[in-house]
């Protein structure tokens, strides 16, 4: 159940968009602002589901970059099915 | 953690509060508080680099119960100041993959058996001994990678040189920056970028040739976005031969033919020079002219050509005289370039009020005149006098975590030796016999095999055996069938340390596995030369050791036990580091103390007095240059410190498309997958955001053959085919008549159809043109 951060940089008309469209995802949170930066954390059942919600905030318009500041899967690294391709 | 608050609202403020301190340290300086926000019951959390590209981003591990459990970017570092791209914040699921190689395995009666870790070390040795006795001393070769720590090249290199008594070293960064090398020394005489990240926080004008920065390097591109935010008169200048994320985040976009880059870097010194904007006095004092061998040929199998080092020095007048050709139009003519945007890109690094910076990685080195076309953009920043001060430079970027810290600087090539010296150089080979206190006469003079010769030797029978280390050789060669071909006739004695199973562990008679990461101690060096130090947090799976105590290992079962007196890996990890250190001080790359760089995030060389450098061959700021010098390319000595303009014309490829094959195809990586995919297509989201290699056609080519998005196209070259579902209206976006393939899927290699072409000088394969034809299937 992994749990990260993130910080939004926006275009500077698009910080409030963003917010709003943030706030329609139950999964994912915003937690504070400075300038065009908005804080994001999210939090997900699996995965899966993190690394989907981590690119939809990405492709966000208005999203210049997405950056991922925390991460923490202490529950899923230690879960035998890691692996992608056997 | 208060005891009324869940785990994961904890978890959730801890990631705000990290996240908001990232941001703060973005906006000043970098606080030092890291541990009061990461503070956490049972987890304990120590610095590391990432593992994945060039970057050299930092990282903060969590480790719990011996298992990483967190990441979170480390706010002291200053290359990436607390940010992560996508593959960093997933390092931890490159440890704990299910198929992980934890026990030795050996092929007997073409079966793999696991064995104990002494009986395959035991075996290893022997079979190499064997092969000596027999065959002689250049029997056999290791083969490493820029993915090598430090510690693992050092030994990898002492072993072969000092113990067995040949160069048979090399590693996989002759397939991604050896171009890099040879312009770097052919222009300065020394190697490696004069300048730093800190340039990216003050240019005013970024140039990318053919480089995808915003998904291969995206944590340097968002520092580069961030500079454009702060002051939006900077501008971003793309020139590529596809549109990528780069080209979406640009100001000016130079869609060219594949190769062509050499007419347009000569048209843009063509209107420097013609349009008066030459920096006089800087080319004066510090630059000279000289004119190379052209008729170089392009390194193919039972080709032939002149040495092509062969130069002249020159002067301003014959330089000026062969650039008259090079006009914007003639360039326009030969690359589809408008000639007024050529103009526009000329008037940038023309424009003595701008600071400029160019940024390139593979897709100029990878270029069978790859060290042509690193010397031509030189000559733009030598002609405007901008390099090697805050700001203006060329910046040549990596794509793995120690190309420049083990390949290039501990000298892992087989010409090199450790701190830029050289095999065939006599003072440099005594050098080496002293500090390995072996005879001078038993360090062979003359280097032996560059890549592509060590694998046309192991793959026609000359070569007996090899050790490949952490890199995937059987997704990478050019032109593969041949190779593979070659090697499965002549079954020379292959053994291969990795962490996971890939397509040269399928052609390895011994398999050892390898730790990675955080599950040993040692160094990596990044592209702006900051060498940087982790300790071992967690203990490897099963009998997994780190390469370079397999090596050691393996050295002292040959008896050469004498060249590595340390005994446990932690000493191991220092005294391998300390030794090499002793090369490069005085050698103007001096590397920081492995104290120091425990203590520290990473320091830049050459380190002198404790105190890193950030713009080398500039007065105030490299040590290495005396007061009042100025400037001093001092890698030059024979040229007074010089450094050179080379007369560099533009040549064709040597295959180009025709009727039979119309297309381009071009190869190269997508943000999901590192290189070969061996360790990012094991982590789960990244498999599943990017689960097969596709070929990025034009949504025109696509149409006249009637192809749509997700269709199987065939593409079929002179040497092989490859069936691939169509990509029409993807990320990037080829010009037409040409396709990409990305090269991270060993199941579907597009080294089945590119050709087994290098530049001549750096030995390095273009993998970044050849033609091929589009079969709708």
């Amino acid at each position: 159940m992994p749990v990260s951060g993130l910080v939004l940089m926006c275009q500077e008309a698009a910080v409030d968009a963003v917010r709003r469209r943030v706030a329609g995802r139950p999964e994912a949170e915003v937690r504070g602002r400075q300038g065009n930066h908005l804080i994001v954390v999210t939090d997900t059942a699996t995965l899966e589901e993190d690394r989907a919600c981590v690119d939809w905030l990405a492709a966000l318009p208005g999203v210049l970059s997405a950056w991922v500041t925390f991460t923490n899967i202490e529950d899923v690294a230690t879960a035998p099915g890691a692996a992608a391709r056997t | 953690m208060a005891s009324t608050e869940s785990r994961r609202e904890f978890l959730k403020r801890t990631a705000a509060a990290w996240s908001a301190a990232v941001l703060g340290g973005l906006a000043s300086s970098c606080s030092t508080e890291a541990g009061a926000i990461l503070d956490d019951d049972g987890v304990a959390w120590s610095k590391a680099p990432c593992r994945f590209c060039g970057t050299g981003c930092g990282v903060m591990v969590g480790v719990r119960d011996g298992k990483v459990v967190a990441v979170a970017g480390d706010r002291q570092n200053p290359v990436n100041l607390g940010l992560l791209c996508v593959k960093g914040y997933h390092l931890p699921g490159i440890l704990y993959a299910k198929d992980r190689l934890t026990r030795p395995l050996v092929r007997r009666n073409g079966k793999l058996e696991e064995v104990s870790m002494d009986e395959a070390l035991d075996l290893v040795a022997s079979k190499f001994k064997q092969l000596i006795d027999e065959h002689g001393k250049g029997a056999i070769a290791v083969y490493g990678s820029g993915q090598w720590t430090i510690q693992d090249g050092y030994a990898a290199s002492k072993w072969i040189r000092a113990g067995v008594g040949n160069n048979n070293i090399e590693a996989n960064a002759r397939l991604c920056m050896a171009s890099a090398v040879t312009g770097f020394l052919t222009t300065f005489g020394k190697d490696e970028p004069m300048g730093c990240y800190d340039d990216f926080d003050l240019a005013d004008v970024f140039v990318f040739w053919g480089n995808n920065m915003a998904e291969m390097h995206p944590v340097l591109f968002s520092r580069i976005r961030a500079r454009k935010q702060k002051v939006p008169q900077v501008v971003l200048v793309d020139i590529a031969t596809r549109r990528t994320r780069t080209t979406e985040g640009s100001d000016l976009f130079l869609e060219f033919k594949p190769h062509t880059d050499l007419a347009i870097a000569n048209a843009i010194a063509h209107e420097i020079v013609n349009n008066g904007w030459v920096d006089e006095e800087f080319v004066r004092r510090h630059c000279v002219f000289k004119r190379g061998e052209e008729n170089i040929g392009y390194g193919l199998r039972g080709t032939s050509a002149p040495n092509p080092m062969r130069n002249e020095i020159t002067s301003f007048a014959a330089y000026r005289r062969f650039l008259e050709k090079y006009t914007p139009e003639y360039a326009e003519n030969v690359s589809g370039v408008p000639a007024a945007k050529i103009r526009q890109v000329a008037a940038l690094y023309g424009d003595p009020n701008k600071k400029v910076v160019s940024l390139w990685c593979m897709g100029m080195n990878q270029h069978t005149r790859g060290t042509w076309i690193n010397n031509l953009v030189y000559n733009i920043h030598l002609l405007t006098g901008k390099i090697s001060e805050p700001g203006n430079g060329p910046f040549s970027l990596t794509g793995q975590p120690s190309a420049c810290g083990t390949v290039r600087e501990v000298g892992t090539l087989t010409h090199a030796l450790p701190g830029g010296r050289r095999v065939d150089n006599p003072e440099h080979r005594a050098f080496a016999a002293k500090m390995w206190d072996v005879p001078v006469e038993s360090l062979p003079a003359k280097p032996s095999m560059h890549t592509i010769a060590m694998f046309r030797n192991l793959a026609t029978g000359k070569l007996k055996g090899i050790i490949i280390q952490v890199t995937n050789p059987m997704v990478t060669l050019p032109d593969l069938n041949w190779f593979k071909k070659g090697i499965a006739e002549h079954k020379p004695f292959i053994v291969v340390c990795d962490v996971y199973p890939t397509a040269t562990t399928e052609i390895a008679d011994v398999i050892l596995p390898a730790a990675m990461w955080v599950e040993r101690e040692a160094c990596f060096g990044n592209s702006e030369r900051r060498t940087q130090q982790w300790d071992k947090l967690v203990d490897p799976p099963g009998e997994a050791r780190p390469d370079s105590w397999i090596t050691i290992e393996i050295a002292r079962r040959m008896g050469y036990g004498k060249l590595f007196p340390w005994k446990t890996e932690e000493e191991q990890a220092r005294g391998l580091y300390e030794e090499y250190r002793q090369w490069t001080l005085g050698a103007g790359k001096d590397v920081a103390s492995y104290d120091d760089l425990r203590r520290n995030r990473g320091l830049r060389w050459p380190v002198v007095n404790g105190r890193e450098t950030r713009w080398r061959y500039r007065e105030g700021y490299d040590p290495y240059v005396k007061p009042g010098e100025g400037i001093s390319f001092y890698g030059n000595k024979k040229l007074g410190n010089r450094a050179v303009i080379w007369q560099r014309p533009y040549q064709p490829p040597p295959e180009s498309p025709d009727d039979e094959y119309p297309f381009w195809l071009t190869t190269g990586r997508v943000l999901e997958h590192w290189h070969t995919g061996t360790m990012t297509r094991r982590v789960k989201q990244l498999y599943q955001a990017m689960p097969e290699p596709f070929v990025e056609i034009h949504p025109e080519d696509a149409r006249e053959l009637g192809v749509s998005d997700g269709a199987l196209v065939k593409v079929v070259s002179r040497r092989g085919e490859l069936t691939l579902k169509a990509s029409v209206r993807g990320r990037g976006v080829p010009q037409r008549g040409l396709v990409f393939i990305p090269f991270f899927d060993e199941s579907k290699l597009p080294n089945l159809l590119t050709l087994d072409a290098h530049c001549p000088i750096s030995k390095q394969p273009d993998y970044k043109k050849c033609a091929v034809r589009l079969e709708k299937v």
